[in-house]
């Protein structure tokens, strides 16, 4: 792929010299001209004020890896799409200056050309996928370029070899964990051959150890040089080992560096960390150490280049071999805290923190909780005492049971009484609203939350929560004035809350919760999606609020610096059962637990590792202060000395592997996902409610899936359907359709391997429709005139031609239902949709749009419980009727459609960058029509007719009512 | 400085040249799929209601409610403002609201069909140009009176009823379709753009000429 000569050194540098200063990157020199070239380029989106990017320059050489650091806002992912088309040629604004990829010159460029050349990877898996399959998925972009299939089959055999998941295929998108989705889009990317790829914060979705699953991969890439690799990402101390250079972007768009790391976190750290970057920990204890008056050699920028740089560093080591109490571990992030918590053995479960006086702020007895009744519990056993006034943070992988444990503690879910205890009151003899005053809850998108058209709306609201006065503005503006101000919002006051940034969002949540003044605060990754120092900003007013408010914190989170920085106290669940409870320090001691918690090492506490094996060490480092102190140095004057772990800046849950269902899962195989019905849960994963979300996955011998009926051609299935439906519409004896009921039930049963019981129930809601229509006829049938009476009831005559033909109607209605169960329970979705496509010609843009659209389906369902436990934490009222009921379903109505319509602009982003529309589409398989089907088709028609033929001969079937 | 403008805009790398989607962005396909995936929840959820909270109001006077069933066909049109947008919000709505298990079974199609047509047919009429609470209005309620006519057909009220039951019906399903769809589709829409999601599609570029 790379055409330009590169010198071999770099790479047997990086690999034997393991331990020297700096390993890798001043030996890896790039000639030949730039793979990547931008020259003063400006974008300003149509409907902004100010640029995104201005008069940006750089070049970037064939193989290279570059690392693009920058603040919240600073043009980052503008810049992504600059690179490969989408701007300027599909999101609208004012675009200057030239951007080239090779040979070609962008602005003149069709997207689908660039496709070939740049490939995209963006931050949220759910938000990129446009197909239901690994397989499809990895197709689409070469179906797109209308590529044959045979060589769409090998690239995606390779593409997928290439990032690990060779034997995928088959597998539904929504049965994978959140580093195997990030890695289907890559294949997805490399599939199509690309030259560039460009990735935007793709671990920012994954916990730990699926960010480490994706680094894996994406580090021998740019190790083997047939890439150009563009990487925005904040955990930096796992990048800085393969990157090659970086290009820092400031807060305005324009570009505050560009070339060598080691000179970007070195030489120039002081303007990073002015602009709200992050930087590598390491370089942040060599910096602390060198402004001490060590002498450090070198600028070392991985683990292990500073452990062999300490090492050399003439005193360091001395220092730290200082002989000290083994029975007292270091706690150096604890000083403040005079009453941490003690901690337990890992055992875990038992082992409580000594009470302080007084019933604990929270207590958690025995805890068990599930989704649903097959499933395994989301939460085992969990016995938890969180004292007051203290910050606890709980951590782990996905779907361990964080946000479960948060949301049964806040009363957004319902935890059994006699479980869940606030301040030695059991939770449940709270009545809502009480606790709701008592508990906060911030959810993870802030705009669930937001129930008022203005800024200030929103703290008004809450404070009118607070008392039990109405709002009188005049008592409250000063206090909300003060409130607007100390959270940055005060311009902003009269905006409205969903036309805020996302940083401005977030703030605006924990604003309006706070304000209401509740003694316990749940909060929900409050650092997610925010840079350095909007983060560190956030957090501090929050626990310095709390703190000179006694208020008891508890903060679900993957970011191991806001735990190791804030945290008095830190529950490690796994797989629902709390495994550890304890101070952080303790915890980033115990590596096994670490891992087996699926928390990645701190990069200090690998660093401390290393040393240890040098034998300079006995203890172990959570951030750099640890070393610092070690060395005998203070180490909480440390000017962000505390750098971002490998961990920082983590995602939501969006697909746990066990516990909680996987809110997408159940799109997978039948054609009928469990939405709907379970929009009444909470918070619970929509399929939860449903029937058994799992056993959808794929058609396993025997399901439905499997049967006759399932293997048939959905889109003559679909004209079978239409046609049995249309011959009953001629037909008004109550005998002839309750025959086409038993002929559907019948069919079902021996063709679908549906039990008849099972579509009854499906359809057991229209017998009470049917009562509206024997009402209708009672009361408006043409013929009651002339038909003889069977029965009076005062004023009204029930006469025979209005029984029957409500008794034909209804079990019309019945019949209708019974066949459209079985055609919707036999047919796979995906394949209905490339049937449409290839049978009926339905336009293939329509089709794709529509397959995004389904497979948000149960996206959409399960926000749908968010936003509805969230206002309920806000305190909007319930009752009122059925106009209160309207009222709120159009409040949470508008949220959840605004943010499916956003995902859904990423999706199209997503599939652009995939030359999606170029042209006609090649297809990696074609939905076919066998010999079996045209049978089909032919009895589907013949045997409904032939039941009519018969029924009429026998003088039972009539084509009207008035016989 | 060139500001690209609602023509420029259209990707050439996006054209599908030769169908009728060709005008339509990979944006404004997967919103309006997306909507009409929402709409199909409403669909379903109003259908359950139907079935049993309202089953005991029977025919005619049931179809005052029926004009929730037009939104798809008003509200997605309403947004996008192209071409079909009428007829695939409608009958992917309805597609929806089938795969979530309709009771009207497969006739919800036909019914999606027959409604997107009709609301279809009141914006081509002004040439995709207007899009204001009245032209809503009666889209609705002429998506409402196709629905009665299909539904006459499919479920027999032409056979049944009495032919003044069916206009009495046809009265107040026009009504509701201008209220419970025209009116909703349009308060829905706007609030929908006032959240900014809405920025570059149809209804945002027309409300930024006017303000």
């Amino acid at each position: 792929m790379s055409d330009a000569p590169r010198t071999g050194a770099g790479e047997a540098a990086a690999g034997a010299t393991k331990l020297s200063g700096e390993a890798r990157h001043s030996s890896r020199t790039f000639t030949g001209p730039p793979r990547i070239r931008a020259r003063d380029l400006t974008f300003r989106y149509a409907e902004r004020r100010d640029p995104a990017l201005r008069e940006v320059s750089f070049e970037v050489a064939p193989g290279e890896t570059v690392l693009v650091l920058g603040p919240s806002g600073s043009g980052k992912s503008t810049l992504t799409l600059c690179l490969d088309g989408l701007i300027p040629h599909v999101v609208e604004g004012e675009y200057e200056g030239i951007v080239q990829v090779g040979r070609l010159i962008v602005e003149e460029s069709d997207v689908p050309r660039l496709a070939r050349d740049v490939g995209l990877v963006f931050q949220d898996p759910e938000s990129q996928f446009a197909t239901l399959t690994v397989a499809d998925e990895v197709a689409f972009g070469l179906e797109s370029l209308a590529a044959p299939p045979e060589r769409i089959a090998e690239a995606s055999r390779r593409a997928l070899a290439a990032v690990g998941l060779v034997g995928f295929d088959a597998r539904q998108l929504t049965t994978l964990s959140g580093g195997e989705k990030q890695r289907v889009a890559l294949a997805s990317v490399l599939a199509m051959g690309p030259q560039v790829i460009v990735l935007d914060e793709p671990s920012a979705n994954l916990d730990p150890a699926g960010a480490v699953d994706l680094f894996r991969h994406l580090r021998g890439m740019a190790r083997d040089g047939g890439h150009t690799l563009i990487v925005i990402e904040h955990r930096l101390d796992e990048l800085v080992e393969w990157i090659d250079s970086v290009l820092v972007l400031d807060a305005c768009g324009r570009v505050l560096f560009r070339g060598d790391p080691r000179e970007a976190f070195y030489e120039r750290s002081a303007e990073l960390v002015a602009a709200g970057v992050w930087r590598p920990q390491t370089t942040e204890l060599v910096l602390a150490l060198k402004e001490r008056g060590w002498l450090v050699p070198d600028r070392p920028l991985t683990v292990a280049e500073t452990a062999a740089t300490l090492a050399k560093t003439p005193g360091l080591l001395f220092a730290l071999r200082e002989p000290r109490d083994p029975g007292e571990p270091r706690d150096p992030g604890e000083p403040r805290v005079p009453d941490e918590p003690r901690a337990p053995d890992e055992s875990a479960g038992g082992s409580d923190p000594p009470e302080p006086p007084g019933p604990p702020a929270i207590e958690v007895r025995d805890l068990t909780y599930s989704y649903d009744t097959s499933g395994s519990p989301a939460l085992d056993a969990v016995t938890l005492a969180i004292p007051e006034a203290q910050v606890t943070a709980i951590v782990g992988a996905n779907g361990a049971g964080k946000s479960t444990l948060a949301g049964l503690i806040s009363g957004v879910l319902p935890a059994a009484p006699g479980s869940v205890f606030l301040g030695g009151m059991d939770a449940c003899s709270i009545e809502e609203r009480a606790r709701f005053a008592r508990v906060g809850h911030v959810f993870q998108n802030p705009e669930h939350q937001f129930v008022t058209g203005t800024v200030r709306g929103e703290l008004v609201f809450s404070l009118t929560q607070r008392s039990s006065l109405g709002p009188s503005e005049v008592a409250h503006a000063a206090l909300v004035d003060s409130w607007l101000d100390r959270f940055g919002l005060s311009e902003l006051a009269d905006a409205g809350p969903f036309t805020l940034s996302q940083g401005q969002k977030r703030r605006l949540s924990v604003a309006a919760m706070l304000i209401r003044g509740q003694s316990v605060l749940v909060l929900d990754e409050p650092t997610f999606g925010q840079d350095r120092r909007q983060a560190d900003r956030l957090v501090g007013t929050l626990v310095e609020q709390s703190a000179l408010e006694r208020r008891t914190m508890l903060i679900v989170t993957h970011d191991m610096r806001l735990v190791a920085e804030h945290a008095d106290s830190v529950v490690v669940l796994i797989q629902g059962a709390v495994a550890f409870h304890g101070p952080p320090s303790r915890l980033f001691q115990d590596e096994a637990l670490l891992r087996r918690a699926g928390l990645a090492l701190p990069a200090m506490g690998e660093l401390g590792g290393l040393l240890r094996d040098l034998h300079a060490v006995e203890n172990d480092f959570v951030a750099p202060a640890d070393l610092l102190l070690a060395a005998g140095l203070p180490g909480d004057s440390v000017d962000g000395a505390n750098a971002p772990t490998p961990s920082a800046a983590t995602g939501p849950d969006p697909t746990p592997p066990t516990g909680r269902p996987d809110p997408s899962a159940s799109v997978a195989g039948g054609l009928r996902p469990a939405a709907g019905t379970s929009a009444a849960g909470a918070y619970a994963a929509p399929g939860s409610a449903g029937e058994g979300s799992a056993a959808q996955g794929s058609a396993a011998p025997g399901s439905a899936l499997d049967r006759y009926l399932a293997r048939r051609n959905p889109a003559l299935k679909l004209a079978v359907l239409l046609l049995v439906s249309l011959m009953l519409t001629a037909v008004f004896d109550p005998y002839t359709p309750a025959a086409f009921l038993a002929l559907g039930l019948v069919v079902g049963s021996v063709l679908g391997g549906l039990t008849p019981w099972s579509v009854a129930r499906a359809v057991a809601p229209l017998l009470v429709a049917g009562v509206g229509v024997f009402v209708a006829n009672i009361l408006f049938n043409r013929l009651n005139d002339v038909s003889p009476t069977l029965l009076v009831l005062g004023p009204i005559r029930v006469t025979e031609v209005a029984l029957s033909t409500a008794a034909s109607l209804t079990f019309r209605l019945l019949a209708f239902a019974v066949f459209s169960v079985v055609f919707v329970r036999t047919t796979d979705a995906g394949d209905l949709l490339l049937s449409l496509v290839h049978q009926v010609r339905l336009d293939e843009r329509l089709v794709f749009g529509t397959m995004v659209g389904y497979r948000m389906l149960p996206l959409l369902t399960y926000e749908y419980g968010l936003i509805k436990a969230a206002h309920r934490v806000r305190g909007v009222p319930k009752g009122g009727g059925l106009l209160g009921a309207t009222r709120r379903t159009w409040r949470y109505a508008i949220p959840l459609l605004a943010g499916a319509v956003r995902r859904a602009g990423r999706v199209a982003i997503a599939m652009d960058a995939r030359a999606f529309g170029a042209g006609p589409r090649t297809y990696r398989t074609r939905s076919q029509v066998v010999a079996a089907d045209w049978v089909f088709l032919v009895l589907g028609i013949a045997v409904p007719a032939g039941l009519i033929l018969v029924l009429r001969l026998a003088g039972v079937t009539r084509f009207g009512i008035g016989v | 400085m060139r500001l690209r403008t609602e023509e420029t805009a259209n990707p050439k790398g996006t054209s599908a040249a030769g169908t009728w989607s060709a005008a339509w962005t990979t944006r404004e396909i997967v919103v309006a799929a997306v909507l009409s995936v929402a709409v199909g929840v409403v669909f379903w959820t109003w259908g359950l209601l139907y079935a049993t909270a309202f089953a005991a109001i029977p025919f005619p006077a049931s179809y005052a409610l029926v004009g929730v069933w037009m939104i798809g066909g008003l509200l997605v049109p309403y947004v996008i403002r192209r071409p079909g947008a009428a007829v695939v919000g409608e009958l992917v709505a309805a597609f929806v609201s089938m795969v979530l298990v309709s009771q009207w079974g497969a006739a919800v199609l036909l019914s999606g069909l027959v409604q997107g047509v009709a609301a279809e047919a009141v914006f081509a009429g002004l040439r995709y140009r207007v899009y204001s609470t009245p032209i809503l209005m009666l889209a609705g309620a002429l998506a409402g009176v196709a629905s009665i006519v299909l539904d006459s057909f499919l479920y027999g009220y032409w056979e049944a009823y009495s032919i003044g039951s069916i206009v009495v019906g046809a009265v107040l399903v026009a009504i509701s379709g201008a209220l419970l769809g025209g009116v909703i589709s349009k308060l829905a829409g706007d609030a929908l753009a006032g959240t900014g999601a809405l920025s570059g599609l149809g209804i945002s570029r027309e409300r930024n000429r006017t303000d």
